[in-house]
């Protein structure tokens, strides 16, 4: 039996009213919905982060090791582009296509009804174009240009533990591709890449169950009292809020008072400059630079002492190991080793008994600006950091000392002594070393370089330019400053990027009350709760500054922003992500690129639905209301 | 626990007020048509809530400098002032007593989630600087309220299908929420529509099967399937009470969908990777 399209459309072959029946779409749209649940409440595998090896233990211990591979084969863990989960949707297309062909009428009420279910048709077919779509990111240096997009592919779900294994061994050594790489028709030039910050700050109360659990957050500015914190038989209430002040140290040079010979070392690397200190005498004598480089300060008053001091000290073998230096003055120092979380108990600069522990130690010290949390970025000594705890009596501070950023702590010095604390570091040989002779105030002031325990050079200072020593990576070490009357002096400035608060704090349960004198983005439990007092400078937006190059010329240029993403040749190019670590500092910028002809069929289903729908719920039953009310007023007349 | 001292603004006023309307209209209910007044007392709080909440909006709109749409407090208060408009536009077509009672009683839920949230102005994220946001926010906003009070009228079918058996009321109530989910219908197609365009703007997807997205889509099918019912089922084998019954349990349960895509989808697994859910 053969039939015309006209016949099958309008006839009652089964096959034709199988396809045409809403019993169908409502069927479709149901299972539809289902498996839009089924993949909101399983994980989708590309939303997670993580080796195959994470994905797949994810997986296993959600599920079982059976119901999951059974899951991976019936697409689960990737629902919504599975064969099955696709199938439905076309079977939906099929479905408004054969309804649309077989109620066809050129009559007007039939064209909302009409334009709805065509724009089904649009959509999906936008969609499939789609699949094609080419997306991916290009990362750009400031002041460079790339043609070069990466794709990141799909994550794949092992099945079982040892393809898990085997997969993620396989991306490890770099025998997986973990992206690709494709050519665009031109280049994407960046200018400047530019995250602007409100200048205002946001101040905010973040409180949490110490269980975990959602993270309550309430305002600063606007309230004073916070309501009952999240839950917890905890009441806060903000009395008083003061700037930060931040006290830092600085060396100054006195014109009188006992002899501290020290030196102020500038190091400049990789267009990067900054300073240190050392001193003649007490275990600062001796500072490590940089991974390459150690120095050492050696003062004597006259020629014959230098001599004699010199020939004492050869050339470093740094075995002793890191320590952390109790600092009372200039010549008076403790060191204690760097027991891990062993408490070691000194004696004060007051006389009183202090313990101290060191609670942990960080080769590479670094922090998530986001979520604040500190971690070591590597094995590598890069930023060594250790935190130390202080406690006298039932009072206690924890702090991060770094060793080779001495005056970078937190808050220095430590509320409870009066003392200065520093990490020092000792315990890695170093094949570039460099001394310091001083030998009186007028003459024999010089740098010793000794390569791999040798003495290579001796470095004069050259007329106006200080005396300084390059070392093969291209670092500069000068002796910037001699000083002979060196003291310590605390300056205290106040601190934009933070701020203090006073707080009452009334257990509910025991109703105790405390007055807490916090201060901002330190973490803060009493009780069953934990607080943070966080000072933020909310983006403002993501700049990047582009010019497009198409043989060798300068095309077009845009500024991206988020939501004004630059357009050409078919592609559009996103802001995307930049050096979070850097932030405000980065030198580059990320940004998606992506060409899916399907869009502009997506774009045009959405217009023909709005305006089907638009006339089927909207214009008419204003229309037919209107047919009835003359129908009415004909009958009447 | 301890009160503090209680701060008179817009905010508590018309929580306040809210709370007294729903009081009185629960008296209203209650007693019947004898009680008039206390119907007129309901309408009048409601009214008045609904003059300071539009303060409220509209204080937090020039202190802000921006629509205040974005943010889970501002998200909810902003639910609960189109509530109170479409509540009002309802009730001048449809005079339903019993309106005044659910909608009172969602607006004083509504107030109390939004007291224990971050009220504090913000200034905006540079993902949510875009007209298509306030186009987006407005169309969800309304169908939603549109859809709460098609709930409503669900619930009042059952009710008085429970207590009355099948009757006038009933009738009534059932053609009020097809009335309803089909005025709400393409403002909730707007509604996604508009936040794909948003998406493909920001984030060169139109769609990305993030739970929000997933969620929002959910509901559009619940209420797709209402309508599909609705027009074609009348030749289907089900005797014409089951259907009604069939097809405002849909309406209910599309509500449901809706509160759980616009505020319970953190409680989901899969919460964490969105880019969009309220945390």
């Amino acid at each position: 039996m053969i039939f015309s399209p006209r016949q099958i459309l309008q006839g009652n072959h089964p096959v034709v009213r199988f396809f045409a029946s809403v019993k169908l779409t409502v069927t479709l749209l149901i299972l539809i919905g289902l498996a839009c649940i089924l993949g909101t409440l399983i994980p989708q595998a590309d939303t997670l982060a993580g080796s195959p090896r994470d994905i797949y233990s994810l997986y296993v211990n959600a599920y079982g090791p059976r119901l999951h591979i059974l899951f991976n084969i019936l697409g689960f863990y990737r629902l919504y582009s599975s064969w099955w989960f696709s199938a439905l949707l076309l079977l939906l297309a099929l479905n408004m296509i054969v309804c649309s062909l077989r109620r066809f009428r050129l009559q007007a009420r039939q064209i909302g009804f009409q334009l709805t279910h065509l724009s089904i048709v649009f959509l999906l077919a936008g969609v499939l174009i789609g699949l094609n779509a080419r997306e991916g990111f290009i990362q750009i240096n400031e002041g460079e240009q790339s043609d070069t997009i990466l794709f990141v592919p799909r994550k794949p779900v092992p099945d079982t533990a040892e393809e898990a294994e085997q997969l993620t061994n396989e991306q490890r050594s770099g025998a997986a591709r973990t992206a690709v790489e494709l050519r665009l028709p031109f280049a994407i030039h960046l200018d400047d890449f530019e995250l602007r910050r409100h200048t205002a700050p946001l101040d905010k109360l973040l409180v949490q169950s110490v269980h975990g659990g959602r993270i309550y957050s309430y305002g600063l500015r606007t309230q004073k009292r916070i309501p009952r914190a999240a839950r917890q038989p905890v009441e806060i209430v903000l009395l008083d809020t003061k700037p930060l002040i931040r006290r830092t140290s600085q060396i100054v040079e006195r014109t009188s008072g006992p002899l501290e010979p020290a030196l102020e070392i500038e190091i400049v690397h990789d267009g990067h400059r900054h300073t240190h200190w050392v001193f003649a005498r007490g275990t600062a004598r001796r500072r490590i630079l940089t991974d390459e480089c150690e120095i050492e300060y050696v003062r004597a008053a006259t020629p014959v002492e230098l001599a004699a001091l010199l020939a004492e000290q050869s050339v470093p073998t740094t075995a002793t190991a890191d320590c952390l230096a109790l600092i009372r003055s200039m010549t008076d120092v403790t060191t204690l080793p760097l027991a891990l979380g062993r408490e070691q108990t000194v004696q004060d600069a007051d006389g009183t008994s202090l313990a101290v522990t060191v609670l942990q130690f960080f080769p590479h010290w670094n922090m998530n600006l986001q979520t604040r949390e500190i971690y070591s970025a590597s094995n590598a000594r890069r930023n060594p950091a250790i935190q130390v705890r202080l406690r006298k009596g039932d009072a206690a501070e924890t702090q991060w000392l770094f060793s080779r950023l001495p005056s970078a702590h937190g808050r220095q010095p430590f509320d409870l002594t009066t003392m200065t604390l520093q990490f020092l570091e000792t315990d890695m040989r170093r094949p570039h070393f460099l001394r310091a002779v001083a030998a009186d105030t007028t003459t024999g002031r010089y740098l010793q370089h000794y390569v791999e325990g040798r003495l290579a050079a001796t470095l004069p200072a050259a007329g106006d330019s200080p005396a300084s020593a390059t070392l093969p990576d291209g670092t500069q070490v000068r002796a910037l400053r001699w000083v002979e009357r060196s003291a310590i002096e605390l300056i205290e400035q106040p601190d934009p990027g933070g701020f203090a608060a006073r707080l009452r704090i009334r257990d509910l349960a025991s109703g105790k009350v405390e007055i807490l004198d916090a201060v901002s983005n330190e973490v803060y439990e009493r009780g069953n709760v934990r607080f943070l007092l966080q000072r933020d400078f909310p983006v403002d937006q993501y700049i990047s500054r582009v010019r497009v190059v198409q043989n060798g010329r300068e095309v077009t240029s845009h500024t991206i922003e988020m939501n004004d993403p630059l357009k050409f040749a078919g592609y559009t190019v996103y802001q995307s992500s930049y050096d979070t670590e850097a932030g405000e500092a980065s030198r580059y910028s990320v940004l998606s690129v992506k060409r899916d002809p399907g869009v502009a069929l997506v774009y045009a289903g959405f217009v023909l639905l709005t305006a089907g729908l638009i006339i089927v719920f909207y214009i008419n039953p204003w229309m037919q209301k209107r047919k009835h009310a003359e129908a009415l007023a004909a009958r009447t007349e | 626990m301890t009160l503090g001292p209680l701060n008179i603004t817009p905010f508590t006023v018309s929580f306040a007020f809210y709370f007294v309307g729903m009081v009185s209209a629960l008296g209203a209910v209650a007693l019947g048509r004898r009680a008039r007044a206390l119907l007129i007392a309901a309408y009048a709080a409601h009214g008045a809530g609904g003059l300071s909440h539009t303060v409220l909006f509209l204080q937090r709109w020039i202190i802000g400098g921006y629509p205040p749409l974005s943010g889970l407090f501002d998200a909810v208060v902003f639910f609960a002032w189109t509530l109170i408009v479409v509540f009002g536009v309802a009730e001048v077509l449809f005079r339903t007593r019993w309106l005044a009672l659910f909608v009172g009683a969602l607006e004083v839920a509504l107030f109390a989630y939004a007291a224990d949230c971050d009220s504090t102005l913000q200034p905006l994220m540079p993902v949510l600087k875009s007209t298509w946001l306030v186009i987006h926010v407005f169309a969800y906003m309304i169908a939603y309220s549109i859809m709460a009070i098609a709930c409503f009228n669900a619930v009042l079918f059952y009710g008085y299908l429970n207590t009355q058996g099948e009757s006038e009321q009933t009738r009534r109530f059932d053609s009020l929420v097809y009335r309803f989910v089909a005025f709400g219908f393409p403002l909730l197609t707007v509604g996604i529509l508009t936040g794909a365009v948003w998406a493909n703007r920001t984030w060169g997807r139109y769609w990305g099967w993030d739970i929000k997205e997933t969620w929002s889509l959910i509901t559009w099918i619940a209420y797709a399937v209402y309508l599909h019912l609705r027009f074609w089922s009348r030749t289907w084998a089900i005797p014409p009470l089951r259907r009604s019954a069939l097809l405002n349990w849909l309406a209910l349960m599309g509500f449901l969908f809706i509160l759980v895509t616009f505020l319970f989808l953190k409680y989901l697994p899969s919460a964490q990777m969105s880019k969009h859910v309220y945390l």
